[in-house]
């Protein structure tokens, strides 16, 4: 059965990478999302089983939609520039890619701990 | 009784004796007094004598010799005497006393025989001759008197010259020898003008006439002696009078005063060439002699201040309140006490200048308080150095207080002397800050082991003067609660008091730290935006890599990236604020060349600066809309064209931009959707929040982008 994944990320052509990353990985992206509210709201209407997620949507933490997965027990990836110690909300099990990623890290990622 | 024999005479001998002056009395041959005159008779009133017969018929012998005549020689001498005229007819004359209780009396009795009858008779007269007598006796003192002057006068040490009133020397004692050699028998009858020196200005007899009216009692000359020698002469003048009170001649005591004149002339240059104030009061305050330098400075002469009230002279009229000071000083002084204090006095041209002042009492041998002496000592380059002094030190004050650093210093008492502006926020719960122990300013602002060891640290640095530079300090402060970080150091100073003291100066590293974390953060977000952009390069190769043969790749890769690095540079220019549309689409068309670009490209719209996201995604499109439409679009062929508008709506809440494609080959709709198709349409629209219109019109291919305004002009922050 394919995966259903949650897109979030404001970066239009990174959005568009990761997307083919997901597919890569015989995953099905069900939606992207560009801001934390519009996040937060794809994840209550759309059933998904896991999320890959910029932490930062235009100067907005995404520590919100992080809680709300901790919450539902829904795996997810995060995807950014900053390092863990930059991201003092992000539990120490998530899991991090840093930007800019290889393709091959994220498909592996996203196979490992979302497919 | 003796039986008298009157002669027939005697009558008119009564008459004759009676208009005489003296007290006349007729004694007959035997002594018997016979008549006596009227005087006579007036004196025996006068005198208390025999009041009945005047002596008439007594014997004149008994009244001189018998118990009731005058018993001494004298009357012993009178009766000889008449008894001498009396036998032998000779005439007797002599002088003798009769003073009353009040009064010397000096008398004359002058016995004259004459005969009648063959009979020898006499005259007895007594005349009083008191007023010849002290007239004698005056002489007599007054020729003692001459004698004793003549003496004094010769032996005086002081020449004592006389001349008449033409000028001639009439008198030259020995000191006037000496004084001047010439002796006397040289002098006398000589002009005093002998003395003069060549070209003395004024004649003897002016002096002479300035003397009669006393105009001229004491002076100085100058006087030449017989060797040509100069000498400085005190002259004491008088004029000299007749018995009867007329001015015969003048009189000169003449002293050498050369060298006090000298010594005092010395004295005064000195005093004169002083440039200090150094004059002489009444008790009174009036001012009785004063030096030069007060009165050149002044522009003065000695007679607009001599004289004068001392508070009220030149110097000192610039200001009242000076005027009163200087008459309470005074009183004070003449309670002897010495009063000094700076202070300004008026020169020339209204200017003031400060002067050391004092006054001081001057006593005389008895040590009472005869005179003030004021004096005073120019220091207006003293004054001018301290004011000096203090300006540079007001300039370094302020330094001091601007220094970013804090600076504060704690005297030999322990106590906060000076916190410079930079140093008083740290001290900012300390009240009162100058004063304050020192000891418990450290134990207000830090915690007891830290204060401890400061000011161990302190009381080591004033004692030793040794300095000391600590480690950086951080430590929560117990009046603030907050961690600070201060770098210090200390080091001892001579204090404005001249005592020790210590200086502190410390930096706050909170505030450098502060400073720094900024800059972290800046570092981190700089980091994380290049990531980010290498992350969009990275995502734009791949999406190229996708939909390119590996021949075109390069040209395709390069030619995005480029377009990419423009709107990357405008967003940079623009400070990350903002970008201009009319800019943002000039650059990115440039690469078409200004043939094109200047005459089949037509641009219109109003000048708006669009969020640094909206240009990253504006820019992309519009770099994509003209690679596209010079490939396959309206600018392949020579007559296509592209009209490109922006513009925002009525109610200013859209904005709106479209490319529209004209004259060009024949459109194609594209059959997939490559990375050309996914920029123009998701990425513009996804950068500004709004939509995007494509048509494939057979006129060319119009694209539009429309957006809420405020998502185009508002920084969407990533």
């Amino acid at each position: 059965m394919t995966k259903k994944i949650l897109l979030v990320e404001d970066e239009t052509l990174i959005a568009l990478d990761i997307e083919f990353a997901i597919a890569d990985a015989n995953c099905h992206v069900i939606g992207t999302a560009q801001t934390v509210d519009e996040g937060l709201s794809m994840l209550d209407s759309m059933p998904c089983d896991g999320v890959v997620l910029d932490a930062n949507l235009g100067g907005h933490s995404v520590q919100p939609i992080i809680e709300h997965l901790q919450a539902k027990a829904l795996p997810y990836i995060v995807v950014s520039g900053y390092t863990r110690d930059q991201l003092e909300f992000l539990p120490e099990e998530a899991v991090l890619i840093g930007k800019p990623f290889s393709m091959t890290e994220l498909v592996d990622a996203i196979r490992r701990h979302l497919g | 009784m003796t039986t008298i024999n009157a002669p027939a005479e005697l009558p008119a001998l009564q008459l004759l004796i009676d208009a005489m002056q003296d007290a006349v009395a007729i004694v007959a041959p035997d002594g018997t007094i016979l008549a006596v005159n009227k005087t006579w008779r007036q004196f025996s009133v006068d005198n208390g004598g025999d009041q009945s017969s005047h002596y008439i018929g007594t014997n004149y012998f008994g009244a001189c010799e018998g118990p009731n005549g005058a018993s001494d020689d004298l009357a012993g001498s009178i009766a000889q005497g008449l008894r001498d005229v009396l036998n032998t007819g000779t005439d007797f004359i002599t002088e003798y006393p009769c003073h009353t209780p009040t009064e010397k009396r000096w008398f004359e009795v002058v016995a004259n025989p004459f005969d009648i009858d063959g009979e020898r008779y006499a005259l007895v007269a007594h005349r009083n001759i008191t007023t010849r007598k002290l007239a004698q006796v005056e002489v007599a003192y007054a020729e003692q008197n001459a004698q004793n002057l003549a003496a004094i006068v010769t032996t005086m040490p002081d020449a004592v010259i006389a001349f008449d009133l033409d000028g001639q020397i009439t008198s030259w004692n020995p000191a006037a020898e000496t004084l001047y050699g010439y002796t006397r028998e040289e002098a006398i009858g000589q002009s005093m003008e002998m003395l003069y020196p060549p070209d003395w200005p004024k004649r003897i007899t002016t002096y002479i006439a300035e003397i009669i009216v006393s105009e001229l009692k004491n002076f100085d000359v100058i006087r030449k002696t017989k060797w040509d020698e100069l000498r400085t002469i005190a002259v004491t003048a008088a004029p000299i009078r007749s018995r009867d009170g007329d001015i015969i001649g003048i009189s000169n005591v003449h002293r050498d005063v050369t060298v006090e004149r000298e010594a005092e002339q010395k004295l005064r240059s000195v005093l004169d060439n002083l440039f200090a104030f150094v004059g002489i009061l009444d008790p009174d305050g009036t001012l009785l002699e004063a030096n030069k330098a007060p009165l050149q400075a002044a522009g003065l002469e000695a007679k607009d201040v001599i004289g004068k009230k001392f508070w009220e002279c030149y110097w000192w009229t610039y200001n009242d309140e000076v005027a009163h000071q200087l008459q309470s000083d005074i009183a004070r002084v003449l309670k002897g006490e010495t009063v000094r204090y700076d202070t300004q006095v008026q020169v020339a041209n209204g200017r003031l200048v400060w002067i050391d002042f004092q006054m001081a009492p001057m006593r005389d041998a008895t040590g009472n308080i005869v005179n003030v002496v004021p004096s005073g000592i120019d220091i207006s380059d003293r004054k001018a150095a301290v004011e000096k002094l203090e300006q540079s030190h007001e300039t370094f004050k302020n330094l001091v207080d601007r220094s970013p650093f804090g600076v504060y210093t704690v005297d030999a008492d322990f106590r906060l002397a000076h916190v410079s502006q930079g140093a008083s926020a740290a001290f900012a719960n300390v009240n009162p800050l100058i004063g304050h122990d020192f000891s418990d300013v450290m134990h207000t602002l830090w915690p007891d082991e830290f204060a401890e060891e400061a000011i161990a640290r302190f009381r080591h640095t004033l004692a030793t003067g040794e300095p000391y530079h600590a480690e950086p300090l951080v430590e929560q402060r117990l009046d603030v609660g907050e961690v600070e970080s201060y770098d210090w150091m200390i080091e001892r100073i001579v204090m404005p008091d001249g005592r020790l003291g210590v200086v502190c100066n410390f930096y706050d590293l909170s505030e450098r730290e502060k400073y720094e974390q900024h800059i972290r953060l800046l570092m981190s977000e700089v980091n994380h935006r290049s990531k980010n952009l290498l992350a969009v390069v990275l995502s734009m190769a791949r999406q190229t890599a996708r939909n390119s043969t590996p021949s075109e790749f390069v040209e395709l890769f390069s030619q995005r990236l480029l377009g990419l690095s423009t709107s990357q540079n405008l967003i940079v220019e623009g400070s990350w604020s903002g970008v201009s549309v009319t800019n943002l689409a000039e650059m990115q068309l440039k690469h078409l060349g200004p043939e094109i670009l200047g005459q089949r490209i037509k641009m219109d719209g109003p000048d708006i600066t669009v969020s640094p996201t909206a240009a990253e995604g504006i820019g992309m499109a519009l770099h994509e809309l003209s690679t596209n439409a010079l490939k396959y679009g309206a600018l392949s062929v020579p007559e296509g064209g592209v009209d490109l508008v922006w513009s925002i709506d009525q109610n200013k809440d859209a904005f709106k931009i479209q490319w529209r494609e004209h004259d060009g080959p024949e459109v194609v709709p594209p059959t997939r959707t490559g990375f050309g198709r996914t920029v123009i349409e998701r990425m513009a629209a996804n950068s500004v929040d709004g939509s995007v219109d494509i048509k494939y019109a057979t006129s060319g291919l119009v694209w539009q982008l429309k957006a809420p305004l405020e998502d185009v002009e508002q920084a969407r922050d990533s």
